[in-house]
């Protein structure tokens, strides 16, 4: 089965070699950036490499940053997995077991995902009050709440491209509705539970809107934090991207952990069976 | 066809999902509506009655004029870019090709950093400045001789704003190729098989296999991809600052609400906005789901 | 369920709950490796003694190992101790050295190793190899000790008789520079006349000393240190003196023990009906002094916090960076770096708070403590909201929230910083906040119409004319500032720093080698930028839109006149005049001579031209000098500076203040804050770091650098208008306007069509109707 292009298939190294090239132009001002000082940044010069190795921006970053860290994954592993497992029992049943209404309950749901956070920082703020869910929990519920729209999205629309034969065997096998979800759509829906992760992980992760204004400062996480450490004044970019590189490194540990489950084999298997 | 069972259970597992976005999306908008219909400028709510007021006080408003055309050119090159892009991305690693898991990271790895970072390097980056202060992608270019790609970036009139949406494309056309990576993953093996059998060859395939059952992928990406740029905010703050060339409804929501304190004018933006979305995306979704349901 | 989807989920909840059991108290550093040494003189003494266990339980605390050695007096056992201590391979020696210039050589075995070096208290003389010095800033003493006479004298004529200690100690001659420079101008001012020494009389209009000058004066009024040699002199001083010199007098006595000789005498003479005298070192005799009235004020240096200071600049260290350093002390080779700790002023107010409550002397020491006179300690806790978060800004902030703390030590304070560029997400944090009936106790908020035009319209914010009466913030205060930061008369923020907007930055190389004199009008600065543009140099730095907003006050008030300006934002100056026509074309004018990338820089990029010679002026607030030395640049070499052309003798300020909540949940310890933001200590802690000036015009201007201490003369002599970017003249709504107003035009070039925006944003949210 590993087929395809055989005729070449090593030119692709070029295309993809240049592409990676586009994406790691920025990514190579980020770190040595990281590494300068002060004084040595200069638009002039920004192509430049630093004068030395020097860790001082990491640990200036790391001191700042480490007290949030902890904040910043007990709101975002619950937010991205709760509203992860909402949005494909939700897709499931849209794309698969319709009932009536259902064409107008997607457009509903999905209307969501197109509200302008800045326009309704007022009224969020004075709801969660009012019910007096504050601080973390309160950040990760509305992380939970306005991730459904999307999550509800990609999985409907992943499980709408599977073939409806797959599902009406399993029907005439006797599986429920559960069943079928469990045994057949589930181990097939690994990818999907990537894409719709690393959604949710980094854009709750990468939040600063919600956080601001929903946690107080013994609760910021990390994006307020790292945004904290810039002056209004004078900005130390030095500091603030090397700060926002070890900001990005559980993200990109997370890209690389679910990454493997990308892999073909993976549901070969369960989709010829 | 279906169970009894199933039919309220279906119904009864959607429905906290339905609660939540009933409260925090549909009672939300109807307060923003609330004070877009109202007179409240100023820290003190006001809720007087205003009637339409803020909406033709907007059309007539220049700036917003800028903002409708920035947000058509934005959305267009970053919707169009980030897919065409993605998708092209998502089939040269579907090839199986060795590294395919470094690829995929570096590819998805500039989602992971915040805006406001790659914002000011994309500023650098595309420093417009000429003579002995070139810098940024312009001196590269000089540098390897490619004098035609030297332009002026996000300060170029009118189409300026075409140079963030560049940036948002570096940022977002990893998360399209993951997109359609999971549906290239997801369509049987046999399926290509049967079509190799027949004697497609795999440009084929993809054409006319592989593109038509990715279709509800590729409505997926220009949602996910629409949503982003109708919100763009952050990162054309970090570009460029607030100025008005670049200007787009999310920054004049914001400048004119929380810097200008005229809350009812700055709901009518988010109110505006989202009618816009509403007509031009809702009928597209009954569209597709009725097609997928004829079918 | 599929068993790989299945783990994944498992190890995401569990880690998630590892994170959850031991994330907030996971140590970063490992605590078993040895980092610190220290050296001290000798266990002799109970100030070593003391400080081995305050130095020992901090660096526990922290997470450190120590070890902490004796010299017992011997240069070669403090040599051998600091040998030991590198074999053990620690990465910093704190060594007190037992004599300064015997212990060069023990710091430069260190040095070799590549072991940081804190001079502790005393300087290591005479070597390369010390990195940082922790000390009490002898000079700020005597500053300090001087500043109490002044703020206790009204009227003029007031005796004043000065001492000093021995003239063998070089602190007698710092503690007395100090000195000096508070108490000259008063005396050139005629407030005080000196009695008691005929070489100070000579010299008092010299507002700088020579130290064979200060010689001098100290050789006729040194105590030597000495209790007796005190008392003898001033019985002396008040023989020799008339009944008309006495009456009530101000005495400068050097420290603690010479102060109660002093005051003995004094106290015993029937013609003194009354006396302020000074001290240092919160002697427990002195302390009991203070409490009976008998003696004024002490200077008291916390060798708690300079231990703590030295800790802190020690894990610095440890961790790679380097302390931050405000001053440098020269030690004969080098100018070794420093950040002298904060000296308190203890008087009868605050004897409990400063030595009792915080634990310095047990209150059984003393009798007479729980009078009426001493208050009782404020307690509670205050949730102060701000964008200090960083740089200099938020260092200067914990300089603040020190001061509040030592005077406050029973209130919490609750730092709930939020940074955004010049606050602009601070602000709508906090007005979410405020919609949803939730408050921080005191806010920052830039002083005049953002604060008035917004929170009081707002009923947000409470007056403060109470507090400033009780405080005399009136008197200390320009008289041209108090306006611009009230409403019908009420006064509703406290400012704590000035900024100025109208300064033109230049590079006086690129000026010099074109023969451009620095311009003081439009048209010399046009005739400048056109000769410079001939010469094919950037005439002017620009930036992005809020920097030609900055640009455009400035030209507004430099072709208007400051009258006209003003008059633009209460409604009598018309916006639809042609004077306001000029003053666009000069605008314009002016725009045609920025760099054609301006929009996509930021403030720093442009300043950055100027420094690098790309080009030859800027425009901005005085935040860029902060800037400039933060690049490591030279006042006067590497840049210059001037009122922006027009704008001479006039300051264009804006200030960042503070305001009382309505309805703030804890009002008191709010006031609390307030008083410590208004007041000198708050300020003179605050500004210096920051690197702005202070609201009040009696700061120390010793604390500051050379720009600072020219725009503190132009502070308190020049005519005061306000910023328009900044928050100062227009309220947000019409700022907002403006700001729309300016980017149609930056995109249009229509000036006529800019002008007419500009009147109706003035009739829509300003005055004009």
């Amino acid at each position: 089965m590993k087929t395809q292009l055989r005729l070449g298939k090593y030119w692709l190294y070029i295309p993809l070699i240049l592409m990676s090239i586009f994406y790691l132009l920025p990514m190579y001002i980020i770190i040595i950036t990281g590494f300068k000082s002060f004084a040595e940044i200069d638009l002039k010069t920004m192509w430049d490499l630093p004068h030395g190795i020097a860790f001082d921006n990491y640990i200036e970053a790391y001191s700042k940053l480490a007290p949030s860290l902890w904040n910043s994954f007990a709101m975002v592993i619950p937010a991205a997995l709760i509203s992860s497992i909402l949005g494909s029992v939700n897709g499931y049943i849209l794309a698969k077991w319709r009932f009536r209404g259902a064409d107008v309950i997607f457009p509903f749901i999905l209307f969501g995902m197109f509200i302008p956070y800045q326009s309704i920082l007022i009224p969020l703020v004075q709801f969660m009050n009012m019910v007096g869910i504050k601080g973390l929990p309160g950040l990760a519920m509305a992380h939970i709440i306005y991730g459904i729209p999307i999550t509800t999205l990609t999985f409907r629309n992943y499980y709408a491209s599977l073939p409806q034969e797959l599902l009406e065997a399993a029907k005439i096998d006797g599986a429920d509705m559960l069943g079928i979800y469990r045994y057949i759509l589930l181990p097939i829906s690994m990818p999907s539970f990537v894409v719709v992760l690393i959604w949710q992980f980094t854009s709750a992760w990468n939040d600063f809107l919600f956080a601001v204004v929903l946690t107080g400062n013994s609760d910021w996480p990390i994006t307020v934090a790292l945004n904290n450490m810039a002056g209004s004044q004078i900005i130390s970019w030095n500091v603030q991207m090397a700060g926002s590189l070890l900001a990005a490194l559980p993200t990109l540990l997370v890209y690389i952990f679910l990454g493997r489950y990308f892999l073909r084999g993976l549901l070969a298997g369960s989709l010829k069976g | 066809m279906l169970r009894d069972k199933d039919r309220y259970l279906n119904i009864l597992l959607i429905s906290p999902s339905i609660l939540a976005i009933l409260i925090f999306v549909y009672a939300f908008i109807g307060w923003s509506v609330r004070v877009s219909l109202s007179k409240w400028k100023g820290l003190s709510a006001d809720y007087t009655w205003n009637g339409i007021q803020n909406y033709l006080d907007l059309f007539a408003d220049p700036r917003f004029q800028i903002d409708i055309r920035n947000t058509l050119i934005f959305t267009g090159v970053f919707v169009i870019g980030s897919i065409l892009l993605g998708f092209t991305l998502a089939v040269m690693l579907d090839q199986g090709l060795k590294g395919e898991s470094f690829f995929r990271s570096l590819f998805l790895f500039p989602m992971a950093i915040s805006y406001i970072v790659t914002g000011v390097v994309w500023r650098w980056l595309m420093n417009p400045a000429g003579g002995s202060r070139t810098s940024g992608l312009n001196l590269l270019f000089t540098n390897m001789g490619l004098d035609s790609l030297v332009n002026q970036w996000h300060t170029t009139p009118t189409w300026g704003i075409a140079a963030i949406a560049l940036a948002a494309i570096w940022q977002m056309s990893g998360y399209t190729m993951a997109l359609y990576l999971a549906g290239l993953r997801a369509i049987p093996e046999d399926l290509k098989e049967a079509a190799r059998i027949d004697g497609a060859n795999e440009l084929q395939i993809y054409r006319h296999i592989m593109l038509p059952l990715l279709s509800p992928v590729t409505l997926s990406a220009l949602i996910i991809l629409g949503h982003m740029s109708l919100k763009v905010f952050d990162l054309i703050v970090a570009i460029a600052g607030k100025q008005l060339p670049l200007d787009v409804p999310a920054i004049y929501m914001w400048q004119i609400t929380f810097d200008g304190l005229f809350y009812g004018r700055g709901a009518a933006v988010g109110v505006l906005l989202l009618i816009s979305i509403a007509v031009l995306i809702i009928p597209y979704i009954r569209y597709t789901t009725k097609i997928e349901a004829e079918q | 369920m599929n068993k790989k989807l299945f783990t994944l989920l498992s190890v995401l909840v569990l880690v998630s709950m590892a994170l959850a059991a031991c994330g907030p108290t996971a140590p970063t550093e490992s605590a078993t490796k040895l980092a610190v040494g220290i050296v001290l003189p000798t266990k002799d003494e109970p100030r070593w003694v003391q400080d081995e266990t305050r130095f020992k339980d901090a660096l526990t605390a922290a997470g450190y190992d120590v070890e902490i050695l004796f010299s017992q007096g011997d240069s070669a056992k403090e040599k051998a101790n600091v040998e030991s201590l590198i074999t053990k391979g620690v990465k910093v020696i704190i060594l007190t050295p037992q004599d300064g210039a015997a212990a060069g050589a023990a710091a430069e075995a260190a040095r070799a190793a590549g072991v940081k070096v804190i001079s502790y208290d005393r300087l290591i003389r005479d070597t390369d190899a010390v990195d940082f010095y922790v000390t009490f800033d002898s000079i700020s003493v005597g500053a300090a000790q001087a500043q109490y006479l002044v703020d206790n004298a009204t009227g003029t004529g007031n005796p004043l008789y000065l001492y000093a200690g021995a003239a063998s100690d070089n602190n007698a001659f710092l503690f007395f520079e100090g000195a000096w420079n508070v108490l000259q101008p008063k005396i050139a001012d005629g407030t005080f006349v000196i009695k008691n020494s005929s070489e100070a009389v000579a010299l008092q209009d010299k507002a700088t000393l020579t130290r064979d000058e200060q010689s001098a004066i100290i050789g006729q009024v040194t105590t030597n240190w000495d209790f007796n040699t005190a008392k003898n002199l001033a019985e002396a001083n008040l023989t020799a003196a008339a009944a008309a010199d006495k009456g009530n007098v101000f005495i400068l006595a050097p420290n603690d023990g010479t102060a109660r000789a002093i005051a003995d005498a004094f106290g015993a003479d029937k013609d003194v009906t009354s006396y302020a005298v000074t001290g240092q070192d919160a002697e427990k005799a002195s302390v009991q002094y203070i409490i009976d009235g008998k003696q004024s004020m002490t200077v008291f240096k916390d060798v708690r916090t300079l231990v703590d200071d030295a800790i802190a600049a020690a894990v610095t260290f440890v961790e790679g960076g380097t302390p931050k350093a405000s001053n440098s002390y020269n030690n004969g080779k080098i100018d070794v770096p420093a950040n002298p700790t904060v000296v308190v002023t203890v008087t009868k107010e605050n004897v409990q708070s400063a030595l009792i409550d915080s634990g310095y002397y047990p209150a059984s020491d003393f009798t007479g403590l729980d009078g009426a006179s001493v208050p009782p300690a404020a307690t509670g806790s205050v949730e102060v909201f701000s964008w200090w978060t960083g740089g200099g800004e938020a260092a200067g902030l914990e300089a603040m929230i020190g001061v509040f703390g030592a005077q406050y030590p029973d209130i919490e304070f609750v730092n709930a910083a939020v940074a955004g560029g010049a606050g602009t997400n601070a602000r709508a944090v906090l007005a979410t906040r405020l919609q949803a009936g939730d408050p921080p106790d005191s806010w920052q908020g830039h002083a005049g119409q953002e604060l008035i035009g917004t929170y009081v319209a707002g009923g947000q914010i409470e007056p403060l004319n109470d507090l400033y009466e009780a405080e005399g913030w009136l008197d200390v205060m320009p008289e041209t500032l108090i306006p611009l930061i009230s409403n019908d008369g009420s006064i509703y923020s406290v400012p704590v720093n000035i900024h100025r907007a109208n300064v033109l930055w230049y590079n006086p190389t690129v000026l010099a080698d074109n023969g451009v004199e620095v311009p003081t009008t439009m048209d010399e600065w046009f005739s400048a930028m056109d000769t410079l543009q001939a010469a094919g140099v950037q005439p002017l730095a620009l930036g992005e839109q809020w920097t030609k907003m900055h640009l455009l006050e400035t030209v507004l008030l430099g072709t208007l006149g400051a009258d006209a300006y003003n008059g633009l934002w209460d409604g009598t100056t018309d916006w639809a005049s042609p004077e306001v026509k000029t003053a666009l074309d000069n605008y314009a004018k002016v725009l045609t001579y920025a760099n054609s990338d301006s929009s996509s820089l930021s403030w720093q990029d442009a300043a950055q031209l100027v420094i690098n010679g790309d080009a030859a002026f800027n425009v901005m607030g005085d935040w860029a000098e902060g800037y400039f030395r933060e690049l490591g640049k030279a006042p006067n070499t590497d840049y210059g500076w001037a009122a922006t052309p027009g704008s001479d003798g006039v300051f264009q300020f804006l200030s960042d203040s503070f305001v009382l909540a309505v309805g703030a949940p804890d009002a008191e310890a709010a006031t609390a804050w307030l008083k410590i933001a208004g007041s000198k200590e708050g300020q003179e802690a605050f500004n210096p770091v920051k690197g702005s000036i202070c609201a009040r015009t009696d700061c120390d201007k010793s604390l500051f650098g050379v720009y600072l201490q020219s725009a503190m003369d132009d502070w308190s002599s020049n005519i005061v208008v306000g910023s328009l970017t900044h928050g100062v003249v227009a309220n947000d709504s019409w700022k907002t306007e403006i700001d729309t107003a300016l980017g149609l035009y930056i995109a249009d070039g229509n000036v006529e069509g800019f002008q007419t925006a500009l009147v109706a944003a003035c009739a829509s949210s300003g005055p004009c109707k």
